[in-house]
C-alpha cells in the first residue's frame, strides 16, 4: 500500500543518500577517525595521569576536573554512537579536551608546588650536607614540574620525593631545625626561629655566610 | 325552352365539335362572327388592323371571284370557332358554287390518318380515280392492334428510326448521343414516363388510333418538355440500376445548364421521323398520301372539275401534313412529273401553334390568306345571342329545322320553339322581331359563367357549349328538382346574403340551391323590390324561383333600380361588373373558393385540409391557426381553472382544439359539424383574416364578430372541459410527472446535490442555477440518461412546463405574472412524499395531447433507466472507493489520513532529491483541498450499501468521483513514482559495493569505546575514593 510503502522508500533513500556520502567521503572519514582515536589516546591518557596522581600519588582531587572529564569521555563516545564520526563532533570533543588542558595546567602549577615544595625546599637547604643525593632526588622530582600526559614523569617526581624524604631521615635533623629550614626556604622563617638549638646546628654547619636577613614588608 | 323536345335534341345539338351536327342544327344555331382580322402575312396574335365580317371574307375571298389557284389559312386558338366558320363557309359556298366546282369539305370527325383518307375517298367526284379499291382495302383494314401495343408499337418504332438513321436527315445527333438515346429510351422507367397518360406517345397515338378522346387540336410531335428530366424521375432511373448510358442521358437532360438545350435537340431530331412512323404504325407507307392527293386532282382534271378544298383541321393531318401541304400549294399551272392537277382553291383550318411550328417557310410563303379568328369573338349580346340560339334549337323538333334550312335558310324563317318553361325568364331579340327565351338561363349567369367558369383562353364557342350550355341545360331538364346542382363555386359570396338564406331555410341542400341561384343566376344582393306588381329578390323574379321550386325568401326591400333601354346599353365584351369593394378581388376570390370548398363539405360529410395552398390552404389556416388562436386568446382559462401552460400546450398539439366533421388526418378536441352554421363561423374567421387582415375593419364585419362572440360562447364549456380533461372525468395531471422528472433532472445535473429530498423546496425546483461545470466522471449510463433527456430538448422544455405550469398570468399584462405557490407546494410536497413515482394507475402515458404527454415520456425515460444508472454509478464509485482504500490500508479515511499521506508524499521528494533519486514530480494541488475530499470519500462511502436508486444518485448528483479522481490519480502517479524510486534505489545499493552495504559504525569503532569505557570507569574508580 502506498500509505506505507512512501515510509519505506523515503527510509531506503536516507540509507542509500548516507552511504552514498561514506563512499564519497572515506579519507576524510579516515582522517576524522584518525583525529578522533588520538583526541581519545590522549583522553585516556588524560584520564591514567589524574587516576595516578588522585588515586596514588595522593594528590587531592578535583571534582571540575573530574566532571569535565567525565563530560569528554561522554562525548567521546557519542560522536561514535549513531554511526561515523563526524569531523564537527571530533572538533568540538577536540576543544572540550584542550580547554580541560589549559586547567589542568593552571592547576597543576599549584598543585606541583604544594606538593612537592618542602620536599625540594629542605633538598636545598640540605644540598650542602649531601651535594649528590640531593641532585639526584631532586632530577628526579623537577621534571614533573611541567603538566604533561605523562604519567612516568609523575611516578618519577613520587619517587625522588620518596628519596628526598629518606636523606632528610638519614641526616637525622632535628625537627626544629628541619622547621628552620623549611620556613627559611619558603621565606617564612624569623629571627624567633633562631633558637640555641638552631644557631648551634648553623655554626657547626658553617652556614652562617649563607643565611641572609631581611625586614618583612607590612602589608 | 321545351324541355320534352331539349331532353331528345340536347345531345346532337349541344355538341362543341360543330362539324358532328347536322347541318340544320348547325346554321339553326349560328351566330355570326364579326371580328375576323385578314392578314397577308402570319402574325401569332394580331392586334389592331381592320376586323370584318364572315360574310365579308366569304364574298372577298372563298367564292373566288378571280378564279385563281389560292390557299387560305383560318386560324385561331383552339375552340374559336374555326371549324365552324369553315363549315359555314362551306355550306354557304355549297349554296353558290359554280358548276365545275368541287367541293370537298374534309371533317376530323373521324380524327386519324385513315380516318381523314377515308373522307376524301367517300366524295362521290373521285370514285373514278384509278387505284381506288387499293385505298379503300388499304384505309378499311382497320387497326385492331390494343391500344398499349400501339402505343409501345411507335416507341419502339422511334427507337428503331434512331438505330438506322444514316444521318440523312437535316438535325443530325453524334453517334454517342445517338446510343444514348437509344440507351435512354430503353430504359423502363423512361418508357413509363414517355406512355403516360397524356403522354407524348398518347398524342402521336390519337393520330392513329381510330378512337381516341385526345384533344383533336393537339400537334402529335415531341415538346421540348417531353425530355426535360426531373430530379425524382432521374433518381428513379438512376436507382433502376440500367443501362449507364441511359443514365448518362438522363444526367443530362436534368441539367439545369444543358438539359433544356439538349432535350430542344432530341426533340427535334426525333420529329424528323415523326411522319414515317405514325404512317408506318398506321399501316400506310409515306407518300401513299401524296399519291391519293395527286390522283384526286388528275381525275377532276379529268372530269374538266376545279377543286374547293375545305379542311376543317389540318394538325389532324400529322404524319401526311407535309405531303398534303405539298399538294395544296402545287398549282394547276404548273408541271409536275408530267401529271396535270386541277386548279385548287383552299380553305384550310389550323391552329396558331401548328401553323407557327409545322407549316414550313416555304408553305407559309404559299399561303395566299390568313384568316384570324381571334378567342373572344363575341360581344355581350353575341354571348347571349349565342346561348339562345342553341336554347331554341335544341327547343325545336329537327323536322322544323329541316324544314327551315330546305327553305333555304332564311334568317326572317328562323324557327322560335313554343316556350315551355321560362315564360318569365329572359328573352333575347336574334333579330326580325324574334325573341328567344334563355331559360335556365338568365343574362346574370351567362356573364357569370362567362367570366368565372370559363378558363381564359376557353372563352370560345366550343367551351361555351361544352361547359356552359350543355351542363346547365341538362341539369334544368334532367335534373330538375334539384336545379341548379352543377358544380360551380360563387365567386365573392354575399355572407349576409348566405346568411339570410340559412336563418330562414333549415334544409341544407335547398339553402345551398338558393344562394346558389341567387348569387349566380340573380346580383347575389339581399334586395328586394317590387316592380310592375311583381316581387324580385336579388334582381330575379319570383316567378322564376316558382319554376324551380325554389322557396321565395324575404330580403331587405330597397327601390327598383332604373331600367336602363337596350337603347342605352350597347353591346360591350361580356364582363361582370362586380360589387364596389374595398376588398382586392383576390381576397374575395380566396374567401369564395374557401366557401366553394365548403360547400363540398356540407354535401360530402368529408374534408381534407392537409394541403396549405388553395382553398384547402385557406380552409386550414382557419382550423390550424386562426380559430385556435382566437379561441385561446377569447376564453379566460385561467377562470376557468386551466393553467395558461395546459391551454398552450393543447393550442400547439396535433389535436386541433377545433376539428371538422370527416376531417381526414387529423383529430380535434371539438369537432364542428358539417353544416352551414359551421360554413358560415370558418368563413367569418377566414374573411376576419383576409378581409380585416386579422382585425375586424372590413364592411359587415360586425356580423362576422356576432357570429364568432356568439359561437364561442355556445361551445366553451365544452371546450373548457376538453382541454381540462385527459380522458372523460380525468383531469390532466401532468404537471406531477414533470416535477417528478425535473427534480430527477436537477439531482442527475447536479444542481441539488443534497442527500434527500427533504430540503428540495419551491426554490431548487424554480431557481435557475444551472450546473456549469462540463467534465464529470459519472458513468456512461447517467451521461446517456441525461443525453436521453436532453434529446429534443425534453428537458427544457419540462422545466419551462414547471416553471409555467403555477404562472398566474395578470390580466392585460402578460408579462406580470403571479406564482400559484399554493398550489405548487401542494404538487411538491406530494411528489417528493411519492418519492418522484407516479402511480401506474395515475400515469397519462397516453394523453392525446402530446405536449402534455411529454412530461410522463420523459419521466418514463428516467424511471426505466435509473436503476441501471444508480446500480452503475455505485459500482463505479464502489471501485474507485475502494482503489482509495487499499492505498490507504484503511477504510475510513479521513482529513487526517489524507494529510498524513500528502506529508509522507512530501518527504518522499524531499529526500529523492537529497538521494538524487530521479522520479516525477506529482502537484499535489488537486488535493489540497482535503475537507472536500475527505467529504466525497463520505458521500461515496456512506450509499455502499444502498439499493434505492433515488439516495444513490442523490449521493452521486454532485459528482463526488470526479473529486476523488485527482487523489486516485495521485496515488497512481506515486506508485509508479515510488516503484520507480525503488527500482533506482536497488541500483544505486549495488553499485555502492558491498564493503559499504555491510559495515556499522559500532564495530568501526569498537575498541574506542573499550577504551572509553576503561576511562570511564577509571574515572568512576575515583569517585569511589
Amino acid at each position: 500500500m502506498i500509505f506505507n510503502d512512501l515510509v519505506t522508500t523515503t527510509k531506503a533513500m536516507q540509507t542509500l543518500q548516507r552511504k552514498k556520502a561514506l563512499k564519497d567521503n572515506k579519507d576524510k572519514q579516515d582522517n576524522t577517525d584518525a583525529k578522533y582515536r588520538l583526541l581519545l589516546d590522549r583522553a585516556n591518557s588524560f584520564v591514567d595521569v589524574i587516576v595516578y596522581l588522585y588515586a596514588k600519588a595522593g594528590l587531592p582531587g578535583n571534582n571540575e576536573i573530574l566532571y569535565f572529564l567525565s563530560t569528554l569521555m561522554n562525548d567521546l563516545e557519542q560522536i561514535v554512537a549513531e554511526g561515523l564520526a563526524s569531523g564537527e563532533g571530533v572538533s568540538g570533543a577536540e576543544n572540550s579536551f584542550n580547554t580541560l588542558q589549559g586547567i589542568m595546567k593552571k592547576e597543576w602549577v599549584k598543585q606541583y608546588a604544594d606538593f612537592t615544595g618542602p620536599a625540594v625546599s629542605t633538598l636545598e637547604a640540605i644540598k650542602e650536607i649531601d651535594p649528590d643525593r640531593v641532585n639526584d632526588c631532586l632530577e628526579k622530582i623537577k621534571p614533573a614540574k611541567m603538566w604533561e600526559l605523562d604519567v612516568k614523569k609523575f611516578e618519577k617526581m613520587s619517587e625522588g620525593l620518596k628519596d628526598a624524604d629518606r636523606l632528610i631521615i638519614d641526616l637525622a635533623l632535628d625537627d626544629e631545625i628541619i622547621a628552620f629550614l623549611q620556613n627559611t626556604n619558603s621565606g617564612k622563617a624569623t629571627l624567633q626561629d633562631l633558637n640555641g638549638k638552631v644557631l648551634k646546628w648553623i655554626r657547626d654547619e658553617n652556614l652562617e655566610q649563607k643565611i641572609r636577613i631581611s625586614f618583612v614588608k607590612t602589608k | 325552352m321545351n324541355s320534352e323536345i331539349a331532353k331528345e335534341r340536347i345531345s346532337y345539338v349541344a355538341r362543341p365539335d360543330s362539324i358532328t351536327t347536322s347541318e340544320g342544327d348547325f346554321l339553326a344555331t349560328h351566330v355570326a362572327i364579326k371580328k375576323i382580322k385578314v392578314l397577308d402575312k402570319f402574325d401569332i396574335s394580331p392586334t389592331g388592323g381592320k376586323s370584318f365580317s364572315e360574310e365579308d371574307i366569304f364574298q372577298q375571298y372563298i367564292c373566288n371571284p378571280e378564279d385563281k389557284h389560292q390557299f387560305i389559312a383560318v386560324y385561331g386558338q383552339s375552340g374559336t370557332g374555326k371549324s365552324h366558320l369553315i363549315r359555314w363557309f362551306a355550306a354557304r359556298y355549297e349554296q353558290n358554287k359554280p358548276k365545275d366546282e368541287v367541293v370537298l369539305f374534309i371533317r376530323r370527325s373521324d380524327n386519324t390518318l385513315k380516318g381523314t383518307i377515308r373522307q376524301l375517298l367517300e366524295k362521290p367526284e373521285v370514285q373514278g380515280i384509278p387505284n381506288k379499291e387499293v385505298y379503300e382495302r388499304l384505309v378499311k383494314a382497320a387497326v385492331s392492334v390494343e391500344e398499349n401495343k400501339l402505343k409501345d408499337l411507335i416507341y419502339h418504332s422511334f427507337i428503331i428510326e434512331i438505330d438506322n438513321d444514316f444521318d440523312d436527315h437535316d438535325i443530325k445527333l453524334s453517334g454517342v448521343m445517338k446510343k444514348r438515346l437509344v440507351a435512354f429510351l430503353n430504359n423502363e422507367i423512361v418508357r413509363e414516363f414517355f406512355l403516360r397518360k397524356d403522354g407524348p406517345v398518347e398524342r402521336m397515338y390519337s393520330k392513329i388510333a381510330e378512337h381516341s378522346t385526345v384533344d383533336r387540336d393537339t400537334i402529335a410531335q415531341f415538346e421540348v418538355d417531353d425530355f426535360l428530366v426531373s430530379q425524382d424521375l432521374y433518381e428513379d432511373i438512376r436507382s433502376a440500376y440500367g443501362d449507364r448510358k441511359a443514365e448518362k442521358m438522363a444526367l443530362e437532360l436534368s441539367s439545369d445548364v444543358s438539359g433544356m438545350k439538349t432535350a430542344k435537340v432530341i426533340s427535334e431530331y426525333l420529329n424528323q421521323f415523326r411522319n414515317d412512323v405514325i404512317q408506318r404504325c398506321a399501316g400506310i407507307e409515306p407518300g401513299d398520301f401524296k399519291q391519293i392527293f395527286m390522283d384526286i386532282r388528275r381525275e377532276l382534271l379529268r372530269l374538266d372539275k376545279k377543286l374547293t378544298l375545305f379542311i376543317e383541321d389540318v394538325t389532324s393531318f400529322t404524319g401526311v401534313d407535309t405531303a398534303l401541304l405539298d399538294a395544296l400549294i402545287e398549282e394547276h399551272t404548273g408541271k409536275r412529273d408530267g401529271e396535270d392537277l386541277c386548279r385548287i382553291s383552299s380553305v384550310v383550318g389550323t391552329t396558331n401553334n401548328y401553323l407557327q411550328k409545322n407549316f414550313k417557310d416555304n408553305h407559309k410563303d404559299r399561303i395566299t390568306k390568313y384568316v384570324y379568328i381571334p378567342s373572344n369573338v363575341f360581344d355581350e349580346n353575341g354571348l347571349y345571342e349565342f346561348i339562345a340560339r342553341y336554347v331554341n334549337t335544341m327547343s325545336l323538333n329537327e323536322e322544323v329545322i329541316s324544314d327551315w334550312v330546305n327553305a333555304y335558310a332564311n334568317p326572317e324563317d328562323y324557327p322560335v320553339h313554343d316556350v315551355i318553361e321560362g315564360k318569365k325568364w329572359d328573352f333575347i331579340n336574334v333579330g326580325h322581331g324574334k325573341k328567344i327565351s334563355i331559360y335556365p338561363f338568365t343574362k346574370n349567369s351567362i356573364l357569370y359563367f362567362y367570366n368565372n367558369v370559363l378558363e381564359k383562353g376557353h372563352q370560345t364557342p366550343r367551351y361555351i357549349i361544352r361547359d356552359i350550355i350543355e351542363p346547365v341545360v341538362r341539369d334544368a331538364i334532367f335534373n330538375k328538382s334539384h336545379f341548379p346542382s352543377v358544380e360551380v363555386k360563387i365567386i365573392n359570396v354575399n355572407n349576409t346574403l348566405s346568411f339570410r338564406i340559412r336563418s330562414q331555410i333549415a334544409d341544407q341542400d335547398v339553402a345551398g340551391r338558393v344562394l346558389k341561384f341567387m348569387s349566380i343566376w340573380g346580383d347575389g344582393t339581399t334586395n328586394q323590390y317590387k316592380k310592375d306588381d311583381k316581387i324580385y329578390v336579388s334582381g330575379i323574379s319570383t316567378e322564376v324561383y316558382e319554376d324551380f321550386n325554389l322557396p321565395i325568401l324575404k330580403m331587405d326591400f330597397v327601390e327598383p333600380p332604373e331600367e336602363q333601354s337596350d337603347a342605352e346599353s350597347p353591346s360591350k365584351p361580356p364582363v361582370v361588373t362586380s360589387v364596389e369593394s374595398t376588398i382586392p378581388s383576390a381576397k374575395i376570390k380566396k374567401v369564395d373558393d374557401a366557401n366553394a370548398f365548403l360547400t363540398r363539405w356540407t354535401n360530402d360529410k368529408k374534408i381534407d385540409i392537409s394541403a396549405n395552398v388553395g382553398a384547402s390552404g385557406t380552409v386550414h389556416s382557419a382550423i390550424y391557426d386562426e380559430i385556435p388562436n382566437y379561441l385561446f386568446t377569447a376564453i379566460n382559462w385561467q377562470a376557468e381553472g386551466i393553467s395558461m401552460d395546459n391551454a398552450r400546450k393543447v393550442r400547439d398539439s396535433a389535436i386541433l382544439l377545433v376539428a371538422l366533421e370527416g376531417q381526414t388526418k387529423n383529430d380535434g378536441l371539438f369537432i364542428l359539424p358539417a353544416n352551414w352554421n359551421s360554413v358560415d363561423i370558418i368563413l367569418a374567421f377566414i374573411r376576419w383574416k383576409e378581409y380585416g387582415n386579422k382585425s375586424w375593419n372590413y364592411p359587415d364585419s360586425d356580423f362576422d364578430a356576432y357570429l364568432i362572440t356568439s359561437w364561442t360562447e355556445s361551445i366553451k364549456s365544452e371546450l373548457v372541459k376538453k382541454v381540462s380533461e385527459y380522458r372523460d372525468g380525468i383531469k390532466a395531471n401532468y404537471i406531477e410527472a414533470a416535477v417528478a422528472a425535473e427534480i430527477y433532472r436537477t439531482i442527475l445535473h447536479g444542481e441539488f446535490r443534497e442527500k434527500t429530498l427533504k430540503n428540495f423546496n419551491l426554490q431548487a425546483l424554480l431557481a435557475s442555477k444551472p450546473n456549469k461545470v462540463v467534465k464529470n466522471s459519472h458513468c456512461s449510463e447517467w451521461k446517456s440518461l441525461i443525453s436521453v433527456m436532453a434529446q429534443k430538448k425534453a428537458d427544457e422544455n419540462n422545466q419551462q412546463t414547471v416553471r409555467k405550469y403555477f404562472n398566474i398570468e395578470q390580466a392585460g399584462a402578460r408579462t406580470i405574472t403571479v406564482l400559484d405557490t399554493i398550489k405548487l407546494s401542494k404538487v411538491l410536497t406530494k411528489v417528493k412524499r411519492q418519492e418522484l413515482k407516479i402511480e401506474e394507475e395515475e400515469k397519462q402515458g397516453d394523453d392525446r395531447i402530446i405536449q402534455r404527454r411529454n412530461a410522463y415520456t420523459l419521466l418514463t425515460d428516467i424511471e426505466e433507466r435509473i436503476e441501471r444508472v444508480a446500480k452503475a454509478e455505485l459500482e463505479n464509485g464502489k471501485a474507485k472507493l475502494q482503489r482509495i482504500m487499499d492505498a490507504f490500508g484503511d477504510d475510513e479515511i479521513g482529513e487526517d489520513e489524507l494529510l498524513e499521506f500528502i506529508s509522507r508524499v512530501k518527504k518522499f521528494y524531499e529526500e529523492a532529491n537529497r538521494a538524487q533519486i530521479n522520479v516525477k514530480e506529482v502537484s499535489l494541488d488537486s488535493i489540497k483541498r482535503v475537507s472536500t475530499l475527505a467529504k466525497a470519500i463520505a458521500d461515496i462511502a456512506i450509499v455502499l450499501d444502498e439499493t434505492d436508486p433515488l439516495t444513490i444518485i442523490m449521493a452521486f448528483s454532485g459528482d463526488p468521483v470526479t473529486v476523488i479522481n485527482p487523489l486516485l490519480d495521485v496515488i497512481n502517479s506515486m506508485e509508479v513514482e515510488v516503484a520507480i524510486a525503488r527500482k533506482q534505489v536497488t541500483i544505486k545499493m549495488e553499485a555502492l559495493g558491498s564493503d559499504l552495504r555491510d559495515e556499522d559504525s559500532a564495530n568501526r569503532y569498537l575498541s574506542e569505546l573499550e577504551s572509553i569505557k576503561l576511562s570511564r570507569q577509571k574515572l568512576e574508580g575515583l569517585v569511589n575514593i
